[in-house]
């Protein structure tokens, strides 16, 4: 046992020294069993990964940052919206957290155990406390997710968790998670969307516009269109963080605008810079580009209710005809990766290259096109909004590889709200889109994306029980490596069948003055600042 | 007539014109394809879902009771609530009118300051260096567009020079010079399409006006050139101005949506922008009244200063 003990603090030293990835240290965990023993080694973990990056953390200091959109709605039930949750996440805390890596992390969970095929059981933190003084306790988070079920809410977030069918507390500490049999995605949609909330701050303030929770920062001010203004919790239930005394938040829309902004000094923190110049900024000493991360899958959805895209040829002559490497370079400028799935090699969840490798083929493309009865050629119109201004340049490229096939398409513009309204009517034949979960990317991507019973099925795609059958193993399958392997097995069923075509994965990168640490993008998108300090020494 | 009762005539006749207003407003957003409740559920959207949405916002009612509806509430003061938000939009309006007035109040003054020295310069001196930069300025002023005017000013005024900051409104109350620091760049991008097309009437108005017998006989009264520029043919130049000015206003809202997205600004336009795109009925019907309204009053001001300069109007309306 003593052996044990000395080893697993042996691994965690050389993860904390950045000697060896949070892979290879649970790797490292797993053969000799101390993956609890390392449990509260590794609490504060983010806040050493932060001094490691540069040097001690320094307390205080404001910092401005500016997203791209502005928030519409400060209530976890519905965050339907990425710019209300890149701010509310840091004012509630989950009870797991995703790392880089593809890692879970304790946060307001200290432990956490699969008691039985349907039970889950974590151990909570004894020391947090609500924005509005109330402890944290285990009711808290049957609160969360009682209301989060309660059909009058109507609550988006529901979705990730329909195979929860309760939360049973057991003491103050101690809750269980009742699940349909080996649910393995609860850390992962704990992770991503299960802020926890509590009963008597949403019952007394509108959630919508005034968050409470047990986060390391506090909601202080919102000036709509303008700012929102969050303020260090002191009571937050890690002692040494957040380092920031404040973070104003405010939404940039022009790229231009919001890079001159952190060059003249203004802001601190900025989401995204003008594509083309990105190669130019990172050779700038003045600046800096954080560790980025592949976490945005971009993809073509195909509508497979109507011709051409109802015959499985179509889809796999599309594929075969589709030059990744040109979309990236020429749409992304570079800073994407070219991708058949929903991530990239770096990631663990990656399944390889796929059943397209080798691609382009514009002669198996032509003979597929063929076998489908388009042999003559085939005019398709693509659904593009011009507010998002890499949807046309994709659709525009598209045309011109897919011409040599004998595809003729047309790239229609549509306003954003009438593209949803093509979209959800699915009146589109195919057009490009986003999606941003890839904390788990089988149940958070493939599975609402093309499941036949998903209502974000926007494909309208059911010619595959076979995909179902893999997609529902996958969701029951506890074992990281098991899962990785239902993961595998989607990903070859969904080329095959190809109702969505992943293109590229968007690289984000978070830029900031050279004096701010800590900042790096994180799977889930969120934008953990209790990791971020200001070194103005 | 009295001045008093011109203006009143001139208010009552603005009921007809916001009656009619609210109806365009109301049909266009109607008429502009896209569901609301798509949009609020975005790429989430359940059939489900949309119902109970369609349900809560009563997007399900015939269209006449929608508008009866909104008139109603509108008459008792409701403007009605944010779809998204649940704030109402009389608080939106509030917050955000004191910004957009201000930056066009601004982005007037700035253009009458550019404008009228230079185009009475280049009226009275004609094919003189100042003639000649006033026809530049409204040649590069109307052609320049906005957004990429306000771009380049960022880059130059506050990348470069370092005076301004490139984006955000700092309130009054947070002190008269930073709130004015903040609003210079946008008021000068919106002042310069302005004064291009302000210098060229005044140019033309000051030359015609310089022609004419009464100027020929002050001259030869012995009077100072500056006084009878400013005194006299100023003033006798003066109605096509302020008509100009007038008409302009409108020019100076459309271009204030565009400039408050470039700078970031929380001014009404941003919110019509932002909302349309949402379908968020409520505050762009609102929002677009509103903007009309300032559009009318200010034209109702134009037809008073009419008044003021030549009393023959006054008489147009008996």
């Amino acid at each position: 046992m003593t052996l044990q003990k000395d080893q697993v603090k042996d691994f965690v030293g050389k993860y904390l020294q950045g000697r060896i990835s949070r892979r290879q240290l649970l790797i490292s965990l797993s053969i000799v069993g101390g993956t609890a023993l390392a449990q509260p080694l590794l609490a504060g973990a983010g806040a050493r990964v932060a001094r490691a990056q540069g040097g001690t953390p320094r307390r205080g200091g404001t910092l401005v940052a500016a997203t791209i959109d502005k928030p519409v709605n400060m209530d976890p039930a519905f965050s339907e919206l990425y710019s209300s949750m890149q701010i509310y996440q840091n004012v509630f805390s989950r009870l797991v957290n995703l790392e880089r890596d593809g890692t879970f992390s304790p946060n307001l969970a200290r432990a956490w155990r699969q008691v039985d095929d349907t039970t889950w059981e974590f151990d909570l933190v004894d020391n947090a406390w609500f924005h509005n003084g109330e402890p944290f306790t285990a009711n808290d988070v049957r609160y969360t997710f009682e209301r989060l079920a309660d059909p009058e809410l109507g609550a988006a977030n529901l979705v990730f968790f329909t195979p929860l069918d309760g939360v049973e507390v057991v003491d103050d500490t101690t809750v269980r998670f009742i699940t349909e049999p080996n649910w393995g995605g609860l850390p992962a949609a704990l992770a991503a969307f299960g802020d926890i909330v509590n009963q008597r701050a949403i019952e007394e303030h509108d959630p919508r516009l005034m968050p409470i929770g047990t986060g390391p920062f506090r909601f202080v001010d919102w000036v709509r269109d303008d700012f929102v203004e969050l303020e260090r919790w002191d009571r937050y239930f890690k002692p040494e963080q957040p380092y920031l005394d404040r973070v104003i938040f405010r939404a940039i829309s022009d790229d231009t605008v919001r890079l001159t902004g952190l060059q003249t000094g203004e802001l601190d923190w900025i989401e995204q810079v003008p594509l083309h110049r990105v190669g130019e900024l990172r050779e700038d000493p003045e600046i800096k580009a954080n560790p980025d991360g592949e976490f945005f899958p971009d993809l073509f959805l195909l509508n497979t209710a109507q011709p051409p895209f109802d015959r499985v040829e179509v889809r796999q002559a599309l594929q075969w005809a589709l030059n990744r490497d040109a979309i990236a370079a020429l749409v992304w400028q570079g800073q994407a990766a070219p991708s058949a799935g929903p991530v990239s090699p770096s990631n663990p969840w990656y399944s390889g290259p796929g059943v397209y490798a080798g691609g382009p083929d514009l002669d198996r493309a032509r003979a597929l096109l063929a076998e489908a009865g388009y042999g003559d050629g085939l005019q398709i119109r693509f659904a593009a909004q011009p507010q998002v201004p890499t949807q046309p340049l994709v659709g525009q490229l598209l045309q011109q590889q897919l011409a040599p096939i004998g595809i003729d398409l047309e790239v229609q513009s549509f306003e954003s709200a009438r593209w949803f309204e093509e979209l959800a009517s699915q009146r589109y034949q195919i057009t490009s889109t986003y999606w941003s979960a890839t904390a788990d990317p089988g149940e958070h991507c493939v599975l609402p994306l093309t499941h036949s019973q998903s209502p974000w099925n926007f494909s309208a795609f059911n010619q595959s029980p076979e995909l179902d059958a893999a997609l529902d193993a996958l969701r029951f399958t506890v074992d990281p490596e098991a899962r990785r392997n239902a993961y595998a097995d989607v990903m070859a069923l969904q080329q095959e069948q190809s109702p969505a075509v992943f293109q590229v994965n968007f690289k984000r990168t978070y830029w900031t003055q050279p004096n701010v640490y800590g900042v790096e993008t994180l799977p889930t998108l969120e934008l953990r600042m209790e990791d971020v300090w200001i070194d103005d020494a | 007539m009295p001045l008093t009762q011109f203006v009143v005539r001139r208010l009552i006749l603005l009921l007809p014109v916001l009656v009619g207003m609210s109806i365009v407003v109301f049909l266009l957003m109607r008429l502009v394809p896209g569901d609301p409740a798509s949009v609020i559920l975005g790429l989430r959207a359940t059939p489900q879902g949309l119902a109970v949405i369609r349900d809560q916002l009563g997007l399900d009612l015939p269209i006449t009771q929608q508008y009866l509806h909104w008139v109603g509430n509108l008459l008792q003061g409701d403007l009605g609530q944010d779809y998204r938000s649940n704030i109402p939009v009389t608080t939106l309006l509030a917050d955000r009118l004191p910004v957009t007035v201000e930056l066009t109040l601004l982005a007037l003054v700035l253009a009458l300051i550019i404008a009228i020295p230079l185009g009475v310069r280049a009226g009275v001196r004609q094919r003189g260096l100042a003639d000649k930069g006033a026809m530049t300025l409204g040649l590069l002023g109307i052609s320049i567009p906005d957004f990429w005017l306000g771009i380049m000013l960022i880059l130059a005024l506050s990348l470069g020079l370092g005076l301004f900051p490139s984006s955000g409104f700092v309130p009054i109350s947070d002190g008269l010079f930073a709130n004015l620091r903040s609003l210079f760049l946008p008021a000068l991008t919106l002042a310069i399409g302005l004064s291009a097309v302000l210098v060229r009437v005044t140019r033309a108005a000051v030359a015609e006006v310089q022609e004419r017998d009464f100027v020929r006989f002050l001259h030869a009264k012995g009077l100072r050139q500056r006084a009878i520029v400013y005194r006299h043919v100023l003033r006798n130049a003066g109605i096509p101005i302020i008509t100009v000015i007038g008409l302009q206003f409108g020019y100076l809202l459309g271009g204030a949506v565009i400039v408050e997205e470039v700078f970031s600004l929380p001014g009404v336009g941003r919110l019509i922008v932002s909302s349309t795109l949402e379908r968020n009925y409520p505050v762009v019907q609102a929002g677009m009244l509103v903007i009309a309204l300032m559009f009318i009053l200010v034209n109702l001001v134009t037809d008073i200063l009419y008044a003021v300069l030549n009393p023959k109007i006054r008489d147009a309306y008996r």
